[in-house]
């Protein structure tokens, strides 16, 4: 197995905050990580900087032995948390552009997968709802046969029944040539599908391992373990 | 790169054929007027076609600054391309829908002008001269806009907040521009070699300051090239 990504000492800083203080991070192949963290605690700022969206101020950041760029922006698959297509679009447009520009797009999958979505591929993406627009973007990341999946926040603001189903789409279409990192709140919903967890703390990783490990060491749940480290 | 550009004029479609109607329509109607207004209705059609250009080279302006502010910068930036392609595309795109509006506005001037004014600028010049004159302003805007995408950029990185990077890039816009010029003038003072460019209207240049500023447009490019690609956080 070889590391999809390896950080060294990553750091961030803005004017007067420092977002990342010397993050090191390795991800193996067909591993998924839960990247787990409170507000602020620069997770967000981690994915952008491996989605070669933001720049480090010092340290390494790898993937498939590469500096973020352009080669690296063809392998990886990132999902925002922000509603970052086109508001003219409509679900066929913007299936379309992801086609246009990744050369491992699946188009074939992209329609499975809004089938069971349940979305309407004539519908404007204007008119989709929160949880719609997310299962969107999702539909359209997990489409790629991308190295590595980056998702921030893929449940933010969906209902239960809309994170079941999400959840079903991540497990169904990751494949073991992939590795995937995922951000989120909802640790209860999202836990059993970690292989490993980092706990990220005022922009330094504080705890990492192997999901199943930690449980059965700390005879915890990864909820709870969560809940101890940043209570 | 064939991509970025389908995909920003898809984008831009609605302003472009808003705009191309406005000035359909506004010479519609100072056609019905042509007999009443007299010289009044041409002078008019010009005054819209002119408004018509303003509003479309500002919109150029956003091909760059919606990615560098709003969210669809995240759909642009993780695309696999090269600062390069990206910068080109933005350019492209300015060219041709500034080139859409243009020839609307001077095709509506003509029909409500009869082409009187078309077959005396056609009597003077020579075709030769015409694309001279076409292919100078073709320069200058793209020489401009690369300029300010670049103003755009550069206040982008070294200000982060939207209003203050805003205003920030106008200030850069606003120092760089002197500087420019002065250099430029400097230049055509120390190399006062001039060519005449027999255009619509003859246009005599100095050598050195259309050097200066091949280069400058050149060095601008690669420079917002590169910082698109290297040094945009979003």
């Amino acid at each position: 197995m070889y590391n999809v990504l390896e950080v060294e000492n990553l750091c961030k800083s803005y004017l007067n905050k420092r977002a990342l203080q010397g993050a090191n991070l390795t991800l193996e192949q067909g591993k998924i990580l839960g990247l787990l963290g409170p507000n602020g605690s620069g997770k967000t700022t981690f994915l952008k900087i491996a989605a070669g969206i933001l720049h480090p101020s010092s340290g390494k950041l790898l993937i498939d032995g590469q500096k973020p760029g352009v080669y690296t922006k063809s392998i990886v698959s990132y999902l925002p948390d922000t509603e970052y297509l086109f508001k003219w679009m409509k679900i066929k447009d913007a299936i379309q552009y992801f086609k246009d520009f990744y050369s491992d797009f699946d188009e074939k999958k992209a329609f499975t997968l809004l089938e069971f979505m349940k979305l309407d591929a004539n519908s404007g993406v204007k008119s989709l709802s929160k949880g719609m627009k997310e299962k969107l973007k999702l539909t359209l990341v997990l489409s790629r046969k991308a190295k590595l999946y980056i998702l921030d926040e893929p449940l933010g603001g969906v209902d239960p029944t809309a994170r079941e189903k999400i959840l079903d789409a991540i497990i169904n279409n990751f494949s073991e040539n992939s590795s995937m990192i995922i951000t989120t709140h909802l640790v209860n919903d999202i836990e059993r599908i970690f292989d490993e967890v980092a706990f990220i703390s005022d922009g330094e990783i504080v705890l990492q391992g192997n999901a199943e490990e930690l449980r059965s060491k700390k005879n915890k749940s990864i909820d709870e373990l969560y809940r101890e480290v940043f209570q | 790169m064939f991509h970025l550009i389908k995909y920003e004029l898809r984008g831009k479609l609605l302003t472009i054929l808003g705009i191309c109607l406005t000035v359909i329509i506004g010479n519609l109607f100072l056609m019905t007027k042509v007999d009443s207004w007299q010289i009044g209705a041409p002078v008019l059609s010009g005054f819209l076609g002119g408004g018509a250009l303003v509003v479309i080279c500002i919109a150029s302006l956003t091909l760059m600054s919606d990615y560098l502010y709003d969210d669809q910068g995240y759909l642009l930036f993780t695309l696999p391309k090269s600062g390069v392609s990206i910068m080109a595309s933005r350019l492209i795109v300015a060219v041709i829908q500034i080139s859409i509006v243009v020839i609307v506005s001077v095709s509506m001037f003509c029909l409500l002008d009869q082409g009187r004014l078309f077959n005396a600028i056609l009597q003077q010049v020579e075709i030769r001269e015409l694309l001279y004159f076409i292919l100078i302003n073709l320069w200058t805007i793209v020489s401009t806009l690369t300029f300010m995408y670049f103003c755009m950029v550069v206040g982008r990185i070294a200000l982060k907040g939207k209003k203050v990077g805003k205003i920030g890039s106008f200030i850069i816009f606003f120092l760089l521009s002197i500087a420019r010029t002065g250099l430029s003038v400097a230049i055509a003072n120390l190399f006062p070699q001039m060519v005449q460019i027999h255009s619509v209207t003859t246009m005599t240049m100095n050598v050195g300051s259309m050097i200066f500023d091949i280069v400058t447009f050149v060095l601008l490019f690669i420079a917002t090239s590169y910082l698109l690609e290297h040094k945009v956080d979003l």
